[in-house]
């Protein structure tokens, strides 16, 4: 980290305390875990409404007459598919064709964009879109000027309402929009990392304890419950969405991440002449949802997979148990001739090899 | 007031007349979080102090129960394989592990007694 190994804090750091969140260090920053507890935060997001902390997640922006095109060059996703006031999930991908981070792109116009990114890669990230800035456009990391708060779950637009925002039922995921609640500026994007309904919500940092008061306090008739990064991850990998350091990294392709839906071949990119190649060549590996067959435990980061034969095609990326499954779920990293759905595997749990079978994912569907 | 000793590895072993369970402390499961799997042991091993005798796993942690002495593994909490939150929320009572036979009965009162616990707790 940039500060020497200094742990920072949010501006919501007292509240977690104050709510006696197990804390815990992620990316630098001392982070709830858990409050109530992983599986209660994680069903209340899937029924009720949950509160998250991710003021720590970064924020560069970039801005000048040819932003649009640094973004483009360093993204796969096409930048063009967004209008003003839109967002979209794409990737840095290396010359390499691997990942520098995920991220998401959002479009204030062709000459502004703000960039969402993980908190563990801010530093890195900077440095690398001005490393290739060969374009006039300047680059800013702002992520110590904002706090974030994440609101999702299917009673998401109640609270909102409530909280002051009259028509947020009719936001659509993945646009934004900024206005004021009490005179407060808020930033309000239809984003999450659950798969519910969600909206992200930045404001200043002088504003980050007003806004999780009052949310908290409006809430409270529906339910809602504070979420640490413990379920959060839960959440997410029951979505089999991707996170930096498991399914990405360096090492990774775009492509074997799963993630070829995140690539357009329209616009040129940093990477595209690789992932060109392994697109028309087809992959070696692939990220594969498993699931495991008996109530024997959970998967675990980097737990070996093995055929029936017993040999070694691959490795978990994340593991963990779904609280919606109640079963055992993994995210891994296999060769892939094995990469077939019902395909039946084994996966270390523990030291044993547990049967197991690749599913579709995501694990879980949202209940409509 | 029941008969419980401590180890440092926060297991607790408690007496019932003549029958010993073995389960985790309440500071443990708070520790661990949700518990979402107990593995079943080997009922009739024989396990040495400080040797691994029960794995239990929580929705991020997978944690090892020792042995606090020597005993004998006898049974297995078998209400933990449909509800293993029993040892969140009862972890010094219904959510006991292992009922055991120490090959020392008197190696019980070797243990930490609840103060003693408390006190390495602070």
């Amino acid at each position: 980290m940039n500060l020497g190994g200094t742990i920072r804090r949010t501006a919501l750091y007292e509240r977690h305390v104050a709510l006696e969140a197990r804390m815990g260090e992620f990316a630098g920053f001392e982070m709830p875990m858990w409050y109530e507890g992983i599986k209660a935060e994680h069903l209340a997001v899937r029924s009720g409404v949950g509160l998250f902390d991710l003021s720590h997640m970064g924020e560069i922006y970039i801005e000048g007459r040819e932003a649009f095109d640094l973004v483009q060059w360093l993204t796969c996703n096409d930048l063009r598919r967004i209008g003003d006031g839109q967002c979209q999930y794409t990737l840095f991908p290396t010359p390499q064709g691997g990942v520098v981070d995920d991220l998401i792109a959002y479009q204030i116009n062709p000459e502004h964009y703000m960039l969402v990114v993980n908190a563990s890669n801010i530093e890195k990230d900077y440095n690398w879109i001005l490393q290739h800035n060969r374009f006039d456009c300047v680059v800013n990391d702002r992520s110590d000027d904002y706090s974030l708060v994440a609101v999702q779950g299917p009673k998401t637009d109640e609270l909102l309402a409530a909280f002051g925002l009259k028509n947020i039922a009719s936001q659509s995921a993945f646009t934004f929009r900024n206005t004021k609640v009490d005179g407060r500026r808020i930033t309000v994007a239809g984003t999450g990392y659950t798969g519910e309904r969600g909206f992200e919500l930045i404001v200043a940092n002088d504003d980050a304890l007003w806004l999780w008061d009052r949310l908290m306090e409006i809430g409270q008739p529906l339910g809602v419950v504070p979420v640490g990064l413990g379920a959060r991850d839960t959440l997410r990998l029951e979505m089999a969405y991707s996170l930096y350091g498991h399914e990405l990294s360096d090492d990774i392709s775009v492509l074997e991440a799963n993630l070829a839906w995140t690539v357009r071949w329209g616009p040129d990119f940093l990477g595209k002449d690789v992932l060109l190649r392994q697109r028309d060549e087809g992959v070696k590996r692939i990220v594969t949802g498993l699931v495991v067959d008996d109530k024997v435990g959970a998967p675990r980061n980097s737990a070996p997979v093995l055929n029936s034969a017993g040999e070694q095609i691959g490795y978990v990326t994340s593991g963990s148990h779904s609280p919606s499954l109640e079963r055992g779920i993994a995210l891994a990293l296999i060769d892939v001739n094995y990469s077939k759905l019902g395909e039946p595997l084994q996966v270390e749990i523990r030291g044993k090899a547990a049967p197991c079978k690749v599913c579709e994912t995501p694990f879980y569907s949202r209940k409509k | 007031m029941a008969d419980i000793r401590y180890t440092k590895t926060h297991e607790y072993l408690r007496r019932d007349g003549a029958a010993f369970y073995l389960g985790i402390t309440d500071h443990a499961q708070n520790q661990l979080g949700d518990i979402t799997f107990v593995e079943a042991p080997e009922v009739g091993a024989s396990v040495a102090a400080g040797k691994s005798c029960c794995t239990v796993e929580s929705v991020k942690a997978v944690a090892e129960v020792y042995a606090p002495v020597p005993l004998k593994i006898t049974g297995f909490n078998t209400r933990l394989e449909d509800s293993p939150e029993l040892v969140n929320k009862d972890a010094m009572g219904e959510g006991w592990l292992l009922s055991v036979e120490l090959d020392n009965p008197a190696d019980f009162e070797s243990l930490l007694d609840q103060s003693a616990y408390y006190a390495l707790e602070k």
